[in-house]
């Protein structure tokens, strides 16, 4: 097992909600999900980040939506019928925080072993969102990054990147 | 062995339960409990089967108490009550079976007793009657009360008119009141309304006012004990005892002064009362002579005067101080509610204070935390004048004292003067506490020892400065070991010495004397209902209407029926209303429902929309409440103020059934109290000769009222006094820097500098007011509130305070507007006029600064589109709408496509992460489900600055021209 340091903990076993983005497949600990809806006409906020697609209404709550390409860094692409919202409820400090990401395609919910997970690869220092990445599943030939959703959704990023925005 | 017999064997009984002395009341009840067997086991060989269970459950009573070694009055109370009952029953054996009286009647003492052994504290008179159900408690309170608040108002209204249907109502009232609390075995609050009644009765109801306030205080104080959110009332006796003597005159304060009840209070030594709360584990220590309900009719003993003329005779040493007796007041006699109000808001804003004060240590130039710590100090101030807690009031006084020199410049809030006002915090503090315990128990404070060693420091700091000393000088004065006063400590020890030695005096002689009294109350309500079906003559007036006056009084006294729910879930409720509402418009607007929309389809359409906005109104009104005990509470300031400072005032107010947000009448309170405040205190004048010489009647007039004007609440507060003095406010803003010499300002723009932290054109600070934080409480408040606060006022006409509000906190009425694909809101509050420009009214500076003429005034103009980023956003001025804001007396021109209408909105929150986001202060969904922004006026026009700033070299034109 490897050592690195940039993953702070090393994903636990249990069941993960699979989505695609770009030809990928990743996972969310599936805890973190509280439904899955379909795209839908997202309100942008001005003067936020760009990853930020802006806030939907969830049966009454404005809820904001965060493009999951656009926080990776990856390249941008229209949305299709498959175009997924994940509603996931993310900690904020002791917050619970309801947020909703923007995703290509929903895949399936998937039970790893321990075994079946293996620490996140090194990247060296060229790619700061291999801090997201809590490990990798491997479920025959397929590899699947697990994240860490209270990472990547992290307020005070979000918040810091709006104030520089101003 | 006849029926005379027996009952001169319960005649022995009863007799020797009155005279039951604690000292040797084992005994006593033992010989109480082998008697009442006996006459039990009579009773059975004379086949009165059912009164022998009575005395044989009451004589298990009696032997649980010697078994255990203890008991209490409550027990002897009960048993009186048994026996009584007994005796009832023993007399209507001539004419009939044995009625039902007397087991009911036994089974209520018994399980009672168990009862009143598990919680002492339970004050006698105050058990609810076994048989009574729970839901039937909590209706009765919840009705009286609201009643009690409205039967207040009415007789608050006696001072100055006393139409004859409100003294016939009032009458009525606690007739009711007395039938059903009699009815639920209240029999102390019985009691109180029929003396009460026998009041009204036979005098005028001028003269019984006060009373009456404090039988309102005491029922208060009952109904939340049997509420269970309040500790138990203390007992009526002391109040009986003055409601049964007639007042001397008319004048209350004559009356009180006359009184050799209250003339005992201020003899009493702390000792005493230190006695009284060291033995006294139950709150009825009856007779206690110290009667705490009475608005303190003495001038407030003022220490000041004294201990500062101390301070200068004896330079360096400690002022004597003089402290108010907060240790000898009975806290639980005076208004529970207020106090408990009192403390919570205390310890928040002592909190709060706490953390600015660290601000501060850091850096003392910080006047924001300085202001809000002070502003902290000052509202504790009033709450506490309010709760007539002086002591409390005393020392936040002089906390404020020193602050208010550390806000002028005049010292430097570091060293001894920082650890100074952490001291006074964390006494503040110990003394709210104290309170808080004293609620929770015997309703005296605990002694602080250290508080008037803080209290003479603290006046020695504000000296010390006056006369110019060099601060260094001051510390080791300033500094003396808590323990220094020794004329304060010397003296508890001797008190709790004499407390311990003589523990079981004080109640003794009363505990004969309770009972008995209580127990001629008892006997009617007790037996009455059991005997019913005996076609008993009506001997007791007031037992025979009872089953038919409840009714009928219950329509004199508006009764409105309640139920509590859950905060939350009434958001809920109101959140799934909205989203019904708009899945139903997301339905009846769909295309394809439109497309094929047969008559009947749209008939049944319109239904639904009716049905669902008529659900949305009523979500809506769910949260509203009226002002009403807001407005109440104010009657009730305004009377006490006006005694204080003594002056006439005649309190008016209207409006009070109009309906505000509850958050917001439960925010409202603070500004109005500081509104009201400096109504009496600086509005009114301060003498009737002035009045007069000014051809005003001598009784001032201060109004208070609410309507509703344009989807806005307004509340205001006018006075008849002497206006507000423009020229002495300008010369203060000038003093200040506020305003420059020169400027042109209306007189709206003066009026409202008294808005400003620290403003004041008082010569002198009371107790009262007069160091301008109030009015900046109130700007404060309303702001959050998102209302806005103006004055009016006219030269020795009087003045006219206003406030508007929104109807809520959760909706507003806002403009719809679109630029490119996006809408957004603009809340109407904000918005000036809507324009469609012509090319003539705009013009560039330095061709970037956009302006816009309206009205021969030059306004910047910002392009919603590019402030956004709105690539499809209209570019042409000409076919688009510019929407005119105003913030804080700066008008803008917004730049947008086109205006799509005006709804009400409900306003949601963007969550954490976008919170601040400039420009933008919520979201809103519209009827089509997609969520819409609402702008914020004032973060524009900062985005607005910014962008244009930084998009080239600094280009101020625009600002300066606005």
């Amino acid at each position: 097992m490897s050592t690195d340091t940039l993953a702070a903990t090393l994903a636990k076993p249990g069941k993960y909600l699979s989505f695609v983005l770009g030809r990928e497949e990743y996972g969310v600990e599936i805890l973190k999900v509280q439904e899955i809806i379909g795209i839908m006409d997202v309100t942008r906020v001005p003067r936020t980040p760009s990853f930020v697609r802006g806030v939907i209404n969830l049966r009454g709550r404005v809820i904001p939506v965060v493009d999951l390409r656009g926080k990776f860094k990856m390249r941008a692409a229209s949305d299709t019928e498959k175009t997924c919202i994940i509603v996931v409820q993310v900690t904020q400090g002791d917050l619970t925080v309801t947020m909703g990401v923007i995703v290509d395609e929903v895949s399936e919910v998937l039970s790893f072993q321990q075994e079946q997970i293996e620490a996140a690869p090194a990247f060296g220092g060229g790619m700061d969102e291999a801090e997201y990445i809590i490990g990798m599943g491997k479920l025959g030939k397929k590899v699947v990054i697990l994240l860490d959703v209270d990472r990547v959704l992290k307020g005070d990023e979000l918040e810091a990147i709006a104030l520089t925005a101003k | 062995m006849t029926t005379t017999d027996l009952q001169s064997q319960l005649e022995d009984v009863a007799q020797s339960l009155v005279m039951f002395d604690r000292n040797c009341a084992l005994a006593e009840l033992g010989s109480v409990r082998d008697r009442l067997r006996i006459l039990a086991e009579d009773l059975r060989t004379f086949g009165h089967d059912a009164i022998a269970v009575a005395a044989e459950s009451a004589a298990a009573i009696a032997a649980g108490c010697v078994a255990e070694g203890r008991f209490t009055e409550t027990v002897v109370e009960v048993l009186s009550q048994a026996i009584d009952g007994l005796q009832e029953s023993l007399g209507d054996m001539g004419f009939e079976p044995p009625a039902a009286a007397a087991p009911e009647s036994a089974a209520e003492p018994a399980a009672a007793a168990p009862d009143a052994e598990a919680q002492d504290a339970a004050p006698a008179g105050l058990e609810l009657s076994s048989f009574v159900d729970d839901a039937i408690v909590a209706e009765f309170i919840g009705r009286q009360g609201d009643a009690i608040g409205d039967v207040q108002n009415m007789v608050l209204g006696f001072d100055a008119d006393v139409p004859d249907d409100a003294v016939a109502g009032l009458k009525r009232w606690f007739h009711t009141l007395k039938g059903e609390s009699g009815l639920l075995g209240l029999d102390a609050l019985a009691e109180l309304c029929h003396v009460a009644e026998d009041m009204i009765q036979s005098e005028s109801p001028q003269a019984c006012v006060d009373r009456l306030l404090e039988v309102f205080d005491w029922m208060q104080a009952c109904f939340d004990f049997l509420a269970k959110k309040g500790p138990a009332p203390v007992s009526t006796e002391a109040l009986l005892v003055r409601l049964r003597e007639p007042a001397a005159s008319p004048s209350v304060d004559v009356a009180k002064a006359d009184d050799p009840v209250a003339a005992e209070t201020e003899t009493e030594t702390e000792a005493e009362i230190e006695a009284e709360s060291e033995s006294g584990a139950e709150p009825d220590v009856a007779d206690e002579p110290e009667s705490g309900p009475e608005p303190d009719p003495e001038p407030e003993p003022d220490p000041e005067p004294m201990a500062d003329a101390e301070a200068e005779a004896v330079a360096v040493e400690l002022p004597e101080v003089v402290l108010p007796d907060y240790t000898g007041k009975n806290l639980l006699e005076a208004d529970v509610g207020l106090l408990q109000d009192f403390i919570g808001e205390a310890t928040e804003h002592l909190d709060a204070s706490e953390a600015h004060l660290l601000t501060i240590e850091a850096d003392p130039h910080e006047s924001e935390a300085l202001n809000a710590v002070f502003r902290g100090f000052h509202t504790i101030k009033g709450l506490a004048g309010f709760a007539e807690l002086d002591a409390i009031q005393e020392l936040a006084h002089k906390a404020e004292n020193l602050l208010d020199m550390g806000r002028k410049g005049d010292l430097e809030l570091r060293g001894v003067y920082m650890d100074l006002v952490f001291e006074s915090v964390d006494l503040m503090k110990r003394l709210v506490e104290g309170v808080t315990v004293a609620l929770a128990t015997t309703g005296h404070q605990a002694e602080v020892p250290e508080l008037s060693n803080l209290v003479a420091r603290l006046i020695l700091a504000t000296r010390k400065d006056a006369v110019p000393v060099p601060p260094p000088a001051a510390p080791p004065a300033a500094k003396p070991t808590p323990a220094a006063p020794a004329g304060k400590s010397g003296f508890v020890p001797l008190g709790n010495l004499k407390a311990k030695a003589a523990p079981a005096t004080p109640a003794a002689g009363k505990s004969g004397f309770v009972p008995l009294a209580n127990m001629k109350a008892k006997a009617q309500p007790a037996s009455a209902p059991a005997s019913a079906p005996a076609p008993r003559p009506a001997s007791t007036a007031e037992a025979a209407p009872r089953p038919t006056s409840t009714g009928a009084a219950a329509a004199a006294v508006k009764v409105k029926e309640a139920v509590r729910v859950d905060a939350d879930r009434l958001d809920r409720l109101v959140e799934t209303i909205g989203e019904l509402v708009i899945a139903e418009s997301m339905v009846s607007q769909n295309p394809e429902v439109r497309q094929n929309m047969s008559v009947k389809l749209a008939k049944d359409l319109d239904h639904l929309d009716k049905i669902s906005r008529e659900l949305q109104e009523i979500g809506m009104s769910l949260r509203m409440v009226p002002v009403r005990p807001v407005f109440q509470k104010m009657a009730r300031l305004v009377r006490d103020l006006a005694k204080k400072t003594g002056r006439k005032v005649d309190f008016v107010m209207s409006g009070e059934d109009t309906e505000l947000d509850k958050n917001v009448v439960d925010k409202i309170g603070d500004p109005l109290v500081h509104m009201v405040r400096n109504a009496v205190d600086h509005g009114l004048e301060p003498t009737a000769e002035e009045r007069v010489a000014a051809g005003k009647s001598d009784t001032g007039r201060i109004e208070l009222r609410a309507y509703h004007k344009g989807g806005n609440i307004c509340i205001e507060v006018v006075d008849d006094g002497r206006g507000l003095p423009r020229d002495k406010i300008l010369q203060k803003a000038i003093e200040r820097g506020l305003v420059r010499e020169g400027d042109q300002l209306s007189d709206r723009d003066i009026h409202n500098l008294i808005f400003e932290p620290g403003f004041s054109t008082a010569q002198k600070v009371t107790d009262i007011s007069g160091r301008g934080v109030g009015m900046d409480v109130v700007r404060r408040n309303i702001e959050e509130l998102r209302g806005t606060c103006d004055i009016s006022s006219e030269p020795g006409r009087g003045s006219v305070f206003s406030i508007k509000l929104p109807l809520t906190l959760a909706i507003i009425e806002g403009m719809v507007v679109s630029c490119g694909p996006e809408h957004y809101i603009v809340p109407t509050l904000s918005v000036v006029r809507l324009i469609r420009p012509s090319a003539a009214d705009l013009f560039k500076v330095f061709d970037r600064g956009e302006m816009m003429t309206l009205e021969s005034e030059h306004i910047p103009l910002f392009r919603l589109g590019q402030l956004f980023g709105i690539a499809t956003a209209k570019t042409d001025p000409e076919s688009a709408v510019v929407v005119v804001v105003e913030d804080e007396g700066r008008r803008i021109g917004i730049l947008a496509d086109d205006l799509l209408g005006q709804q009400s909105i409900v306003i949601k929150s963007l969550g954490q992460s976008m919170q601040d986001t400039d420009g933008v202060a919520g979201g809103a969904i519209m009827s089509n489900g997609n969520v819409a922004l609402i702008l914020d006026v004032a973060g524009l026009a900062r985005v607005a600055n910014h962008t244009i700033t930084s998009v080239d070299a600094a280009d101020a034109a625009p600002e300066q021209s606005a």
